[in-house]
């Protein structure tokens, strides 16, 4: 949790730095009376992590896919024109199939599917450059999918076995500039290159016969950088909605060439 | 303001907003299963070597146009590398920006598309190049004979102890090393020579020159961790495991409780991972019995053989608690009649006529230096070879695990019988795959 902690604060020492030093933007139009604004969103994501890398050399040994389905509940709180923070809330359905945890008395493929966890989470927005129908703007998300326990039984062998099955948490942060087209009426075409990494733990709890055994993976995506492209749908001024989607390129490894991660989300925001 | 009718014009600009302005998108959406997160099997493993990069095998249902085949490989703005020949498959590539899984998983769905594949890689399974691996049933057995001599037996297929799926995980490590307490092993043997760490101790005639004057040992020896893949003789089952020869019988296979214990003794002090006893005395001795216990608590796995009497378990494998005790089966996976039997009986491997090294000095001129023995000697031997596998695989483990984990992952090959564990061969035969290779689970 300190490596977890040390990040989080990082990022929130760069949000609030991007506060204070970047002027605001020219003020626009105000729209809402309340600055609270809910929204909901989805969102899929599948990304390659890696996990027990070599001692010695610190290279990647083993990669599995992530694949999360994720629902959130979004607060959103505009604290100036311009400055947006926001709480996150939800459910997620993670899926770590792949995974071998060979330090077990009894090595184990996990190939049992999703598990559900509830998330939480952060943003933030600035505002930065609005210049004729181009604006710019940087936004920071930190989520953190908390996972539940998925209890497991070992049938083929001689004693009777079970697994607990826990994804401890996985981590995301995302930040990065976000530029948009307002030039349109209702559309607002946006094309975004972030920081994007995930990592997170994962615990297989093993219990066969007089056996007993707990082994952690540390898992970390392959993909750091994300290129998002999307648009936002403004039909009203209380309600848009934002589609995306996300590529997350990453060096398999010496001489394998590049492989891709990818994401895409619906959110729907309103506005009172 | 603006007036709309809301709820069409939503709708209808979600679905352009999704189909026009983001193609990728639409080809995400068309790919994702929804909430099924669950992957087709190919990518169960998703570990990234086992198909090749960028190429997916398509077969289109019989009666499609060339027309649509083409038009259903561009959506997916793939092209094809070649014609699987008679067979009617496509080998394509997929673009770039797209994965594999994607594209296989979007081909599925299509309803022109009889099958859609990665192209895996098939590896050879880890077959050593040993020349007699072929009568090693015991290892592998394929229904093969059991021995080149003409009339000798045939084996029942799978009746062995799955070690070819368990050298894919590991061949073991060389700082493991397996003691042989016996009557010492030929220490030039040239498919041990490489694989002995000393001239190890001679307890009967008190020096360090283990050299075996009888030839059990070198059997046993080269069973549990000959030298192996380097086209001679034989396959170990430890394939990088060191060998550590212990004499304490002399040239008629005797040896007294004292000189075994002492070289137990001297095993354990002197780098042993896993002691591999094949002898035995029907009645016991504390002093073997505080021997092996000292093994024991010493975190060095003992294997002993159960006895070739059909009686009762032999000392010192009768020591249950820190001794495997090992019984005999065939190259049917039938416990052998000769087989000593009891409650203390933990597993069984095959012990019929299983091919072992055979000192050299000891081999008539004109023959190789290895023959097929009978025994549970070399049913321990096995095990001795597995049990020195785990515990260099997973060097957290305690003895006791170990222990159980050749026990639990054992195949009961009587169970038709005697369901569970019995006084025959205990838990079963070992099964080596089942002891090394990850458990799929999948719920």
């Amino acid at each position: 949790m300190n490596r977890f902690r040390r990040r989080f604060l990082l990022l929130l020492s760069v949000g609030a730095a991007s506060f204070l030093i970047v002027s605001p933007a020219p003020s626009q139009q105000a729209v809402s009376k309340i600055p609270i604004s809910p929204g909901l969103s989805f969102e899929y994501f599948s990304r390659t992590v890696s996990w027990d890398p070599d001692p010695a050399t610190k290279e990647d040994r083993y990669s599995s896919r992530l694949q999360s389905l994720l629902g959130l509940l979004h607060l959103d709180y505009e604290i100036r024109n311009g400055s947006l923070v926001g709480v996150l809330f939800g459910y997620s359905l993670a899926d770590f199939n792949g995974l071998i945890f060979r330090q077990l008395p009894f090595s184990i493929d996990y190939q049992a599917g999703s598990i559900g966890g509830v998330l939480v989470g952060a943003d933030l927005g600035q505002d930065l450059i609005s210049s004729g129908y181009v604006e710019i703007k940087a936004m920071a998300q930190f989520v953190i999918y908390l996972g539940s326990t998925k209890n497991l039984e070992v049938t083929t062998l001689n004693a009777e076995g079970s697994l607990a099955a826990k994804p401890d948490d996985w981590m995301r942060v995302q930040i990065g500039p976000v530029a948009s087209y307002r030039g349109f009426e209702y559309f607002s075409p946006f094309l975004s290159v972030a920081y994007n990494k995930l990592w997170g733990k994962f615990t297989m709890t093993e219990t066969i016969g007089d056996l007993k055994g707990s082994e952690e993976k540390k898992v970390s995506s392959k993909s750091i950088i994300g290129i998002s492209l999307g648009t936002k749908f403004e039909p009203s001024p209380n309600f848009s909605l934002k589609a995306e989607g996300t590529l997350l390129p990453f060096k398999k490894g010496t001489n394998q060439g590049w492989g891709f991660d990818w994401g895409g989300a619906l959110h729907a925001t309103f506005s009172f | 303001m603006m007036n709309l009718n809301k709820p069409r014009f939503l709708f209808g600009s979600i679905l352009v907003l999704a189909l026009v302005l983001f193609p990728g998108f639409q080809k995400a959406a068309r790919l994702t299963p929804g909430l099924n997160l669950v992957q087709p099997d190919f990518f169960n493993h998703a570990r990234e070597s086992r198909y090749v990069p960028g190429q997916v095998i398509v077969k289109f249902k019989p009666g499609v146009s060339s027309f649509k085949k083409a038009s259903v490989l561009n959506v997916y703005s793939s092209r094809i590398l070649s014609k699987v020949a008679k067979l009617g498959a496509f080998l394509i590539q997929v673009p770039a920006q797209t994965t594999v899984e994607e594209i296989v998983n979007g081909l599925q769905k299509n309803r022109d598309v009889e099958y859609a594949e990665p192209n895996l890689l098939l590896a050879i399974q880890v077959t050593p190049n040993d020349p007699f691996f072929q009568y090693q049933y015991a290892l592998s057995n394929k229904g093969q004979q059991v021995w080149s001599v003409p009339g000798s037996p045939q084996g029942k297929s799978s009746a062995d102890i799955k070690a070819p799926s368990a050298w894919e995980e590991t061949k073991g490590v060389e700082t493991v090393v397996i003691a042989i307490v016996d009557t010492g092993v030929d220490l030039l043997h040239p498919d041990l020579k490489n694989k002995i760490v000393s001239g190890g101790r001679d307890t009967i005639n008190n020096d360090f020159d283990a050299t075996d004057d009888n030839g059990h040992g070198t059997g046993v020896a080269g069973i549990a961790a000959a030298e192996t893949n380097n086209n001679e003789g034989i396959a170990g089952v430890a394939w990088n495991c060191k060998i550590l020869p212990v004499k304490v019988a002399g040239p008629d296979g005797t040896g007294p409780a004292d000189k075994v214990a002492e070289g137990i003794r001297w095993a354990v002090d002197n780098g042993a991972g896993v002691i591999n006893i094949s002898m035995g005395s029907v009645e016991p001795s504390l002093l073997m019995r505080d021997a092996v216990k000292y093994a024991y608590d010493k975190n060095v796995v003992v294997v002993a053989s159960a006895g070739n009497n059909g009686g009762p378990v032999a000392f010192p494998a009768a020591y249950d608690e820190s001794v495997l005790a090992v019984a005999a089966t065939d190259f049917n996976d039938n416990r052998t009649s000769w087989s000593s039997y009891g409650p203390e009986v933990d597993v069984a491997a095959p012990g019929e006529k299983v091919l072992a090294p055979l000192p050299t000095a000891l081999t008539p001129a004109g023959f190789f230096p290895y023959l097929p023995g009978t025994g549970t000697s070399f049913s321990a031997a096995h095990v001795a070879g597995l049990a020195a596998l785990i515990k260099g695989f997973k060097p957290g483990l305690q003895v006791a695990d170990i222990m159980n984990i050749i026990r639990y992952s054992a195949d009961d090959v009587n169970a038709s019988q005697f369901k569970g564990k019995d006084n025959y061969i205990g838990y079963g035969r070992i099964n080596m795959e089942k002891a090394l290779v990850p458990i799929k689970i999948s719920q």
